[in-house]
């Protein structure tokens, strides 16, 4: 019986819409998942994150910060070519859409430091065309202007306190002043004095991709909330329960549908992804994808099955899959959710199929609690289905 | 095929005492009702006076709070049975609106039982020859006309041999000419020896095929069903 009612949603589900809005999602998707491709570092052989930027420094200050400043930029690898030149050169530069930023320093900015305790003074003219890359340096130039803020009044306080251990006050003088700039400038080429574990730290292209995939899987599930409507308030459900057909075999078999058609559209980008990303096992990444699909899927059958009628069900499915996408953390990175919501998205498909895949890609060992996780919350959110095929009454009269 | 009922000491459908309510909402109180082999009987009433619910009830679709309901002696509660010889055809088009009449009826052919090909298509040519849609076999059901579309929902009730027949409104808004081809089906059938219990808000189609005529109204019968115990 249940063959028999796959076979039949089968035969529903191959139409000329379902097909059109399948080459459709394929195309959109595919554009996105093209964007995200980087140039592949010939070196390395592994991909890079953006295009290396060249940037120019006016330095007027000629001063020991200024030139550890320099050299940190220079061994960054998101910087290609460092100008040292005059501000008239660097402005026409600039002007030609040749750099991304300028950083002004001005002449006694090292002084200015060192009597005010503070790193203010720089000046950024930023390239209007590039305004995404501009904003991400800026923001890590204002980080590194802050640290060595924060490291200068640390020394300094502690200074008095070492005095007595030098003879010569200058020497220590010296210590201090290359110990802060050490310090602070290792925090701009993102060496930060704080230990911190590597792997916790957000890559961006994994982050993406993970939670794209999982929006694109989960996405899928929408196509199931017309059918089940379709199916309620025609009274075909009610025909099929009295031909024998259990509220299990029914969301078994959508679901069934659902699944084929999700792998049908995720399978050439997992393959994109399996060479552009070095994805593997990249099968693994499918089951992950279709775990957290079929569950919200069970979500969307609950919530068609429990409804009344009315175009209320539609917005309702988007904004709970909305919801899921954030609390799982697909939409904000999950570290700058609040606490409550990141408890939330324990319940969310997205949260533990975007952090599984996110560490395949990174090459992160997943723990074995996510994969319980997947499957426990597919487990509930299957009852629920099924629990709300049972409850289909027909329309009363 | 569906374990179908075997021992008919009793062969009629027998609703007794039957009540039924939507939170506190009374919707029908204490109706009783009965109904023999090749017998129709119409059950007509304004909207909201509980026809569809106790068409719904004798369907097993929900159960009663109080009362009994039993066809061929086999309680409602017991489904399998119950519901292997019960056809039902719903007010709407219950069929996929995206898969032609002849896929539709195939498939509900499947699930009343006929395993081979060779039996769901003679199953499927009955339904089609009494329901007379041999036009629009191959025409997916949503581009079928209304009348088109609500013979083939009443084909798809009948294509497992029921004994007793449910439908709700069956000819609403509907052209004359299908209209007289569903009346002239149910006629066939009862000569068959089929139960056909029929809603209908026009009394005089209902006068024009039916036995007998039941009316609610708040939730009971006006005239009682002297037949039933």
């Amino acid at each position: 019986m249940l063959t028999r009612l796959i076979r039949f949603y089968w035969q529903e589900l191959l139409n000329w819409q379902t097909l059109t809005l399948l080459i459709s999602i394929l195309l959109i998707s595919a554009l996105l998942f093209l964007s995200l491709s980087a140039p592949e570092d010939t070196e390395s052989g592994r991909p890079a994150l953006f295009e290396p930027v060249s940037l120019s420094i006016v330095d007027l200050d000629q001063s020991v910060i200024s030139y550890t400043l320099i050299d940190q930029f220079r061994s960054l690898e998101a910087v290609d070519t460092l100008f040292t030149e005059s501000m008239d050169e660097a402005a026409a530069r600039l002007e030609r859409g040749e750099i991304l930023l300028i950083l002004y320093i001005p002449d006694q900015f090292y002084e200015a430091t060192r009597q005010r305790l503070s790193a203010s003074g720089l000046t950024i003219y930023l390239n209007e065309s590039m305004p995404s890359e501009a904003a991400i340096l800026t923001r890590m130039l204002n980080n590194a202007a802050e640290s060595v803020v924060g490291i200068q009044s640390a020394i300094y306080t502690y200074q008095a306190g070492a005095e007595p251990l030098y003879d010569d006050p200058a020497e220590l003088w010296q210590q201090i002043e290359a110990v802060a700039v050490t310090l602070a400038f290792r925090l701009v080429g993102r060496k930060s004095v704080i230990s911190t574990l590597d792997s916790q730290r957000l890559r961006t292209v994994p982050q993406v991709i993970s939670s794209l995939a999982t929006l694109l899987a989960m996405l899928c599930s929408l196509l199931l909330l017309p059918q089940i409507r379709q199916e309620k308030e025609s009274g075909l459900h009610v025909r099929l329960t009295l031909a024998g057909i259990r509220p299990w075999q029914s969301a078994l078999a959508r679901q069934s549908m659902l699944m084929l058609l999700t792998a049908a559209l995720l399978l050439p980008f997992l393959l994109i992804l399996s060479n552009m990303m070095a994805l593997k096992p990249w099968p693994l990444t499918g089951l992950i994808l279709l775990l957290a699909g079929t569950a919200t899927a069970a979500l969307m059958i609950g919530l068609a099955s429990l409804s009344p009628p009315g175009d209320g069900t539609l917005l309702a499915a988007w904004l709970l899959l909305i919801f899921l996408l954030l609390a799982g953390g697909c939409i904000y990175p999950e570290s700058l959710l609040p606490g409550w919501l990141n408890i939330a998205g324990h319940l969310s498909p997205a949260y533990w199929s975007r952090q599984l895949i996110y560490n395949q890609l990174t090459g992160t060992a997943s723990p074995p609690m996510a994969w319980l996780w997947l499957g426990g919350l597919l487990l509930f959110y299957e009852s629920a289905a099924v629990w709300g095929l049972s409850q289909i009454r027909p329309d009363r009269a | 095929m569906n374990k179908r009922v075997t021992a008919q000491a009793d062969d009629r459908l027998v609703v007794r005492d039957v009540w039924k309510a939507y939170r506190r909402e009374q919707v029908l109180r204490g109706v009783s009702l009965q109904l023999r082999p090749g017998e129709i009987l119409g059950l007509c009433g304004a909207n909201g006076v509980g026809k569809t619910t106790l068409l719904n009830l004798i369907a097993s679709i929900m159960p009663a709070d109080r009362g009994e309901i039993s066809l061929f002696g086999v309680p409602v509660s017991q489904h399998r049975p119950y519901r292997s010889v019960i056809g039902y055809v719903p007010q709407n088009i219950a069929l996929s609106p995206r898969l032609s009449v002849r896929r539709n009826l195939l498939f509900w052919a499947a699930l009343a039982g006929n395993r081979t090909r060779v039996q769901r298509r003679q199953a499927v040519q009955r339904v089609v020859e009494l329901a007379r849609i041999h036009d629009v076999l191959d025409k997916p059901v949503s581009r079928c006309s209304g009348g088109m579309a609500r013979r083939a929902n009443l084909a798809a009730g009948l294509v497992g041999q029921p004994r007793l027949i449910l439908l709700d409104e069956p000819t609403a808004g509907i052209d004359s000419e299908s209209r007289d081809a569903i009346l002239d089906s149910l006629a066939r059938l009862r000569e068959q020896g089929c139960m056909i219990l029929m809603i209908n808000h026009y009394e005089h189609e209902l006068e024009r095929i039916c036995d007998r005529i039941v009316t609610l109204s708040d939730g009971r019968i006006l005239e009682a069903d002297l037949d039933a115990d």
